[in-house]
């Protein structure tokens, strides 16, 4: 904006300076131009001046050539001058013709050779006179005859009229060039009038431009301000409004009304302390806020707020102090937000909260219960069946033993069944510590112990040595024991087990999985895999709980991640997982 | 050679029968004392109520303590053995159905020298009872009892 300005201000200064150059050219020229023409005027009367005291002096000369012939003829001496006057009278108009060609060498020494010519003249007269005079009529007529003076004065003729076409072809000459110079300025006149004409143009278009983009400037100023306002005003969502720096209404919003339910006219002046509790406003609290906001810029406050109609509401308010470029206070800018319902929503989730945990610490009550209670009967089960078998042995027969011991299995199981549920409940509780882990030593050390479990097996167990994940180290065990426990289980049958531990790339994620060669499963039933006591084979063929799947799949899914399984009857299975970026309840 | 008695904190008549029955089966011959409650643990220990009088200088070899208990719970008798001089010395296994992970924090932390969890199959409870006998028995050598107390 500054530098628009400033390139505004160049491109006029320079185009008026321009302009008022040349039209100052053009006056200098005109100016020059007239005291030339002056000049010339001066040289054509100085001209005609000297052209009229040469014909004066030759006028004279016939004058007194007249006067001689009219002496000789009438012999009236009225007619004879004083010979001075006649002599000073040319004298006079040969130095006013020599004044005036002072500067002229050519007409000065032209006049030197005038002068003795007209002296010569002037006594050739004198002598014509004298002779009428002493001799009488016929010899004055004679000498007059014989042409004497006639040679001078044709000399002096011819001497003048040289003077006079030096004079005229000087002025000719003065005159051709006052023309040149003369049309010269002209040209020069017209074209700085065409360049004033150009820059003053110049400088109407730039005012013209000027002119137009501060239009266009306020144009937009004012429709931004017009958005803002219409922003401000049609907001619904929140209360916007200003306050003077003294804490009264000064502006209103839809939003305001909406919330507040004051219709603009009937709130603004009035102090915004009507919009809090009386309690608060006894407690100093708006003032306070004000003051808060005035000293740190800005305060934000949670609490009761009261409608026009008296209702309270749970409100947001941001105070914000508003400042002009001299940081005086000009007032406060005030948003509030209607929090109502988020707050009863929040006060819903403590709720349940609350709620989830006392059913989390009842669970837990419950499977410490489970652990403690459940157990103790089934070891007195055992234990006093295997005391009858004991102490009984001689008065029982076969079969009664074998029922004993089926009593005795049956209590075992059970006794299985309630660790793995424990266990389950444990890890759905359990905090996950997210570290990197190679889960490959962990596979190496539950192979090695697998292998040691049932030595005589021929058993190959292939695991690469980088395995990294990140995820709960103790978890992550639990999920691998019970992946290579069920390969090492379900391969017992085979001559030879084999068991893969490995990982693969699938898009981002790496995807881990453990693979065997036992007796896999139809993928009709996939589905009951992971399932809580469900089990895809009968007891007698393959032992288990149907816990340690389920197991698994909360472990995987505590770490955001994902278990499946791919496998055919007879031909083995393989488990898939991916762990999660973040940790899931 | 051990005379002193083993102080058996159970109130489960069933678990006290087969522990008794471990103990013969194994050929530990000390007197037993059982105590059904926290309280009747307590009495004993510092004769009081039904064992006041009782003689303080035989004090148990070792107290097989159970954690759930009527009316003074296990965790209760530890803290306040392990809060008297007489008894806070005294050798006590926690003999629990319970491997919850908080019950064995606060077992140890209370001062107890073992934590056993009762094995449901009676064969695995039995060996378990001969090697605690081995142990805590013949094995261990207990701190003097504190004279004059």
């Amino acid at each position: 904006m500054v530098w628009e300005s400033m390139g505004f201000r160049f491109a006029l200064v320079t185009a008026l300076g321009t302009a008022l150059a040349a039209l100052a050219c053009v006056g200098l020229l005109s100016c020059r131009r007239i005291i030339r023409e002056e000049d010339d005027q001066r040289w054509v009367a100085h001209t005609h001046l000297v052209l009229e005291n040469l014909d004066a002096m030759l006028a004279d000369l016939t004058d007194e050539e007249t006067n001689q012939r009219a002496f000789i003829l009438t012999a009236d001496g009225s007619y004879l001058p004083p010979h001075e006057a006649a002599s000073q009278r040319l004298e006079r108009d040969i130095d006013e013709v020599r004044r005036l060609t002072i500067d002229n060498p050519k007409q000065q020494r032209a006049l030197t050779q005038l002068d003795p010519l007209i002296a010569s003249r002037l006594a050739e007269l004198q002598e014509g006179i004298a002779l009428r005079q002493e001799q009488g009529l016929a010899a004055a007529v004679s000498m007059v005859r014989e042409g004497g003076g006639k040679h001078t004065m044709d000399q002096l003729r011819k001497l003048v009229a040289e003077m006079k076409g030096e004079e005229q072809r000087l002025l000719r000459q003065r005159l051709e060039a006052a023309e040149v110079s003369s049309r010269r300025t002209k040209a020069l006149i017209v074209v700085g009038n065409a360049v004033a004409l150009l820059f003053l143009f110049t400088a109407g278009l730039v005012i013209f431009q000027e002119m137009g983009r501060r239009h266009k400037a306020e144009e937009a100023l004012r429709a931004s301000e017009e958005r803002f306002r219409l922003l401000v005003t049609g907001v619904k969502d929140y209360a916007i409004l200003m306050l003077d720096p003294e804490g009264r209404v000064a502006s209103w919003n839809a939003g305001a009304e909406r919330i507040k339910g004051y219709h603009a006219e009937e709130i603004l002046g009035k102090h915004f302390s009507v919009f809090y509790p009386a309690e608060e406003v006894e407690r100093g609290k708006p003032h306070f806020e004000l003051k808060v906001a005035a000293r740190e810029g800005r305060i934000e406050d949670e609490g009761w707020r009261v409608r026009r109609d008296g209702s309270q509401f749970w409100a947001n308010v941001v105070i914000t102090a508003l400042r002009d470029e001299k940081g005086r206070l000009r007032g406060f800018g005030k948003v509030t937000r209607d929090m109502t319902e988020r707050r009863s929503a929040e006060e819903d989730m403590e709720t349940r909260n609350a709620q989830l945990e006392a059913a989390n610490e009842e669970l837990r009550a419950f499977s410490y219960s489970v652990s403690h209670d459940l157990r103790a009967p089934l070891r007195a089960i055992d234990g006093f069946s295997l005391a009858v078998l004991e102490d009984y042995e001689t008065k029982l027969d076969t079969e009664g033993k074998t029922y004993l011991q089926r009593i005795r299995v049956a209590a075992g199981r059970m006794g299985q069944l309630i660790d793995g549920m424990l266990n389950l409940a444990r890890i759905s509780r359990a905090g996950i510590v997210r570290e990197r882990v190679d889960l490959s030593p962990l596979a190496e050390e539950i192979a090695a112990e697998l292998q040691a479990s049932q030595p005589q097996r021929k058993a190959t167990i292939v695991i690469p040595p980088n395995l990294p994940v990140k995820g709960d180290r103790l978890l992550l065990r639990v999920v691998l024991e019970n992946l290579l426990s069920n390969a090492w289980k379900f391969t017992s049958e085979r001559p030879t087990t084999h068991i893969e531990v490995g990982m693969k790339a699938n898009g981002r994620k790496t995807v881990h999985f453990v693979r065997d060669n036992g007796a896999g499963f139809d993928m009709q039933h996939a589905d009951k895999l992971f399932g809580v006591f469900q089990r895809l084979h009968r007891e007698n063929e393959f032992p288990g709980t149907g816990v340690g799947l389920a197991t698994v799949q909360r472990i995987i899914h505590r770490h955001g991640g994902r278990i499946w399984a791919e496998a055919a009857p007879g031909e083995g299975a393989t488990f898939y997982f991916v762990l999660g970026d973040e940790p899931r309840d | 050679m051990a005379t002193n008695p083993i102080l058996l904190i159970e109130d489960n008549g069933d678990d006290e029968a087969l522990t008794l029955r471990a103990l013969k089966k194994n050929n530990i011959n000390n007197e037993i004392v059982v105590a059904r409650d926290g309280v009747e643990a307590l009495d004993y220990l510092f004769a009081t109520g039904a064992w006041a009088g009782r003689d303080l200088s035989l004090m148990p070899q070792v107290v097989l303590l159970d954690l759930k208990l009527p009316r003074i719970d296990g965790l209760e008798v530890l803290r306040r053995m392990r809060a008297t001089k007489r008894t806070h010395l005294l050798p006590v296994v926690i003999l629990t159905s319970s491997d919850e992970e908080s019950d064995r924090i606060a077992g140890y932390g209370m001062g107890a020298n073992s934590y056993v969890r009762k094995p449901l199959d009676f064969n695995h409870f039995a060996e378990a009872v001969r090697q605690l006998g081995l142990y805590w028995l013949m094995l261990n050598i207990p701190a003097p009892v504190p004279r004059g107390a």
